[in-house]
């Protein structure tokens, strides 16, 4: 594993012992963690490692919130314009604000949305001021965080806080970023399934023996670990190689995709693993199943980010 | 190197075998499923070896390539790429290296210049009717009389053994030894011996790949035991973790991936959503596959152990490659299952891939053995097996 990322996973994951206050905070995470200064401070490549410990620590620690968008959002430059307010970003390229509905998550912890707008000659950067949406609605999440659903039926008071090409890069690496450190955040919440249900297996007697005597199990679970090593593996080329920008999206696609079929896979076993107590909501396996749920779905999921992936022209495989 | 970036001397070295693959590989002698002429074998053999790259791994001073890790997996690459027939790999992989860690100076003399030309062609006798994944249950008796070994029983799946000049075969010395494998061991024998039986078997794919070998009171100088007595086991089981890297290699599976969209694309197939679906997945494992190599790479060049992802490997390079092939079945569906299928330049075994690749996961550790040894190792489960 890279060592920067390495270096942020321990220490974000110190940081996100006290996860529940920062997730309702995350302009506070960002300068408790020092995250802001090391985001404006990092080269790109740098910033990518960053925001995938974040991530992988996030997940492990089933921490929710929008710092990995504050964190996105730092990278981009774009945080300072937000003030201590911005929490929640839409990063969905919409030719107008008028045809399009929002969907952004942790609406509800925000005050402004950052969004892109326009199309691929003309593109910007806005914010928009929550407390002008009309007709907002908060869709609570299974993990219990909410997404806010905004139907634009009006037109919405923007104020621009980038145009032009600056706002076509910063929007391309702000989503880049966010599939990055949401690919992460699911393979960080497998991690933890898997760690939870070996500890389970290894305790649990069942029959004369731990469930972890019992060959079939066993395999399951091997077959779960070998699915998170793999995105593990994926995850770090993709920041490895975040310099080679013509591929970035496609690797990002393929990782994302891949992130999530495993995550909601290695979940939902999970469940299985624990008998009763992986159904019930009050057992350590539920809320990663939960989460996987949610992040997988997340900026494109499963299916989407495969499909995106074919068609995109590049052959990686040259 | 697959999915990273060749060093500058690298993508010198890399031209270079290209380079000369274009002359020195004949035409007749590339893409084929299985090549299983030990004419064409040999010659194809003393031509790498008259390059001196017929054991990449092997160092200079016994005769082999000794490359820098690099090299070693842009000469497979390379070789692949060309579709070259194969080094036979039980006496270059596998005694090669035993014979120099654990051979006399005179086993060494005698054995290691024929392995590299390809005079010699050695068979593995490890399995037997009653000894399969329980290796250590293997009953073949080499009982001492006098300066000799008699050695009597059966092994059997013992790779090209009908058309190989010697075995290495793994034999009880010690039948009460506790632990079993503590009473194994391993004995260098000359096929032409009197007493031997080899019987070809022919595999699903339809071709004579492995034999049995009877064994009938045959006498085998006690000069030929490779390493102590009843230490076989430990013999055995030296295998170069460049070898682990090489049997996890997607390699096989990239050109698996190549067969798949050139039939598809010749058919009409890779047009279809639920097909192009369906490759993409797999496409997408193995972009992870070859970063899960790259990274053992990195270890194995800063000499850090792949105990723990080596059967990881195994699993998702054969598992993938079989899945691959399903989608070649369903790439060339409008001409049902064919035995030969042409594309420009070449024709290709379509059935014969899938039948072939079946063998997979069944040799080197079936792939139910690596995940117990996962379970077990690398997750801490208890062993059961
Ligand atoms: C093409 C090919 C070439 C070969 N070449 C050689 C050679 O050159 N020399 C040589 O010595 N051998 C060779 N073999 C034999 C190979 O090593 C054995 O096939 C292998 O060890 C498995 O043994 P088996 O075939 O007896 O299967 P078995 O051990 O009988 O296993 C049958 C099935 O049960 C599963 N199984 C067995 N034990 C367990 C367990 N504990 N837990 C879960 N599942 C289990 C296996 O995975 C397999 O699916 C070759 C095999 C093939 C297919």
């Amino acid at each position: 594993m890279n060592d920067i990322v390495t270096g942020f996973a321990d220490a974000a994951a110190d940081w996100l012992a006290d996860a529940k206050a920062y997730a309702a905070d995350p302009v506070a995470a960002l300068q408790a963690f020092g995250l802001a200064q090391a985001m404006a401070e990092a080269t790109p490549a740098e910033q990518a490692a960053i925001a995938s410990a974040v991530g992988l620590a996030m997940g492990e620690a089933l921490a929710t919130g929008p710092l990995i968008e504050a964190v996105a959002a730092e990278a981009c430059g774009l945080a300072g314009g937000a003030g201590a307010t911005l929490a929640a970003i839409d990063p969905q390229h919409r030719d107008s604000m008028d045809d399009a509905s929002l969907r952004v998550p942790y609406a509800d912890l925000a005050q402004h949305f950052l969004v892109a707008v326009g199309n691929e000659r003309a593109r910007s950067l806005a914010l928009v001021d929550v407390s002008v949406l009309r007709g907002m609605r908060l869709v609570a999440q299974a993990d219990g965080t909410a997404l806010g659903h905004v139907p634009l039926e009006a037109p919405v008071p923007l104020r621009q806080i980038l145009g032009g090409t600056d706002a076509r890069a910063a929007a391309a690496q702000l989503g880049d970023l966010l599939l990055l450190s949401t690919s992460a955040r699911l393979i960080g919440v497998s991690a933890r399934c898997l760690r939870v249900a070996r500890e389970h297996l290894g305790t649990r007697v069942q029959f004369g023996k731990t469930l972890s005597a019992f060959q079939v199990l066993q395999h399951g679970v091997v077959d779960a670990h070998i699915d998170v090593t793999l995105a593990r593996s994926l995850l770090e080329r993709v920041v490895d190689d975040w310099a080679i920008v013509a591929q970035r999206r496609t690797l990002l696609m393929a990782l994302k995709s891949h992130a999530s079929g495993a995550a909601r896979a290695t979940c939902r076993k999970g469940v299985q693993w624990m008998g009763a107590m992986g159904f019930a909501d009050e057992g350590p396996v539920s809320p990663c199943l939960k989460h996987a749920l949610v992040l997988a779905a997340r900026y494109g999921g499963e299916a989407r980010c495969r499909s995106a992936y074919r068609d995109d022209p590049i052959d990686l495989f040259a | 190197m697959l999915f990273s970036r060749d060093t500058d001397e690298g993508r010198a070295f890399r031209a270079e075998v290209r380079n000369w693959l274009a002359q020195a590989l004949p035409a007749a002698y590339r893409h084929h499923l299985q090549v299983l002429d030990p004419a064409i074998l040999r010659d194809w053999q003393r031509r790498l070896h008259a390059r001196g790259w017929v054991a990449p791994a092997w160092p200079k001073a016994f005769g082999g390539m000794g490359g820098s890790i690099d090299e070693q997996l842009i000469l497979l690459e390379e070789l692949a790429r060309a579709g070259a027939p194969p080094v036979l790999p039980t006496g270059v992989n596998l005694l090669g290296h035993a014979l120099m860690a654990f051979g006399t100076p005179e086993q060494q003399a005698r054995h290691l210049p024929a392995i590299l030309d390809g005079s010699v062609f050695w068979a593995q006798g490890y399995s037997e009717p009653g000894a399969g994944s329980d290796l250590a249950s293997l009953r073949t008796a080499a009982i001492e009389d006098g300066d000799h070994y008699v050695v009597t029983g059966e092994k059997i799946w013992s790779s090209f053994a009908h058309f190989c000049d010697w075995i290495f075969a793994l034999v009880r010395t010690d039948p009460d030894a506790k632990p079993r494998h503590a009473g194994i061991s391993m004995l260098l024998i000359d096929l032409r011996s009197p007493g031997i039986t080899v019987r070809p078997i022919r595999t699903i794919a339809g071709r004579d790949e492995f034999a049995s070998v009877v064994f009938d009171r045959v006498r085998v100088p006690r000069e030929n035991l490779l390493g102590a007595k009843n230490d076989g086991w430990r013999v055995a089981n030296h295998v170069l973790v460049f070898e682990r890297l090489a049997n996890g290699s997607p390699r096989h599976a990239l050109s698996m991936w190549r067969k798949v969209r050139d039939v598809a694309e010749r058919t009409g197939v890779a047009s279809e959503h639920a097909f192009a679906d369906r490759l993409a997945a797999l496409e997408i494992r193995l972009l992870a596959h070859l970063a899960l190599y790259r990274h053992a790479v990195e270890r194995v060049k800063h000499e850090a152990s792949i105990d723990d992802i080596a059967p990881v490997m195994k699993i998702v390079s054969t598992e993938l490659l079989q899945a691959l092939t399903e989608l070649l079945l369903d790439a060339g569906e409008p001409h049902g299952a064919p035995m030969a299928f042409d594309l420009p330049g070449r024709s290709l075994e379509l059935a014969g891939e899938y039948l072939l690749a079946r063998r997979t996961t069944i040799f080197g550790g079936s792939n139910e053995i690596q995940r117990n040894i996962i379970a077990n190792r690398v997750l801490g489960f208890p062993r059961v097996y």
